[in-house]
């Protein structure tokens, strides 16, 4: 009896940090190494998944989509491979973008917490300090051939 | 041998993208009412294909939110080298971005594409939320966005 309920509670302790492992994905590949998203639409399409959402999250692909159940399911993909490192299915929605405004506050968090951790909290994106960034008065153009002069940029 | 220089010249000058005839472009982008943070906008450049080409304008000063832009992050590769000079500050709800550029004359009407990507904190990214042709014919016609953008335009002086 004890045996049994030493390997029920080892197996148990292995599937929760399997899981944790899944929840902490996080993917490391250059930048060159990305596949396109066409790629990863055409990789969704052939799991049966219509795909509603495409944005990089960890250095991964993630996706929002709908399953050919019609469940909203959220992946994580590996840039390079397009292999899925793991899936989600959201809640079934039950009023108008109920799930939406849940989704939303909990990329929030993950993103304050995320920041929090490479030391970049406190800082608002669209705040004033980023509208106080430095600019160069001298600066010569960027050397991409697309222009002859440093642009004049204003925000009315 | 003299005779040959003014062909191999003349040769040269048409061969190479010649900035020496850039026409004034102004690019503006008005932003909807969406109720949040300062948005970052990029404008940049790729050709028909998707090949990134260059970046024209980069609105908002920190690059540590850069990869939020992720269609010019995927294709620039995070050219943060070629952003000295054309950074400035992010874009309010409500509010218009205009950037006057000295654009090459061979990039109007060559077959090339100007993207928008935008993206505010806790809210959505919008790669490519607005593409473009750049044409003679394209020009003054505003062009909708599906995120923050209300209307893209691009003016030929």
């Amino acid at each position: 009896m004890k045996a049994r309920t030493l390997i029920a509670t080892t197996g148990l302790l292995g599937v929760g940090i399997a899981g944790a492992a899944l929840a902490d994905e996080r993917c490391n590949v250059r930048i060159a190494d990305w596949r396109p998203r066409s790629a990863l639409v055409q990789m969704a399409e052939t799991m049966g998944w219509t795909v509603q959402r495409i944005k990089t999250d960890d250095g991964c692909y993630a996706i929002q989509a709908v399953d050919r159940e019609g469940r909203e399911i959220r992946a994580k993909v590996d840039p390079a491979s397009l292999a899925v490192l793991s899936t989600r299915q959201m809640r079934e929605r039950h009023g108008d973008g109920d799930d939406d405004e849940r989704g939303e506050r909990t990329r929030g968090r993950r993103e304050h917490g995320d920041r929090a951790e490479r030391g970049e909290g406190g800082e608002r994106r669209g705040g004033p300090a980023a509208a106080a960034a430095p600019e160069d008065p001298n600066a010569p153009p960027p050397a991409n051939g697309l222009m002859k002069s440093r642009p004049k940029a204003q925000v009315q | 041998m003299n005779r040959l220089l003014p062909v191999a010249a003349a040769a040269a000058a048409f061969a190479a993208p010649s900035l020496a005839q850039a026409r004034p472009v102004t690019f503006e982008v008005k932003m909807k009412p969406y109720g949040g943070d300062g948005a970052y906008v990029v404008l940049y450049v790729t050709d028909k294909a998707g090949a990134y080409k260059g970046t024209l304008w980069m609105a908002g000063g920190k690059s540590k939110f850069y990869r939020h832009l992720a269609d010019w992050q995927r294709l620039s590769g995070g050219a943060m080298a070629e952003l000295d000079g054309i950074t400035g500050a992010s874009v309010g709800a409500g509010r218009t971005l205009s950037v006057t550029v000295d654009l090459a004359d061979t990039l109007i009407d060559g077959g090339f594409e100007v993207h928008v990507d935008t993206s505010v904190e806790n809210m959505r990214d919008n790669p490519s939320e607005v593409v473009a042709p750049l044409t003679s014919a394209g020009a003054g016609k505003p062009v909708g966005g599906r995120g923050y953008v209300q209307t893209f335009v691009y003016k030929l002086s």
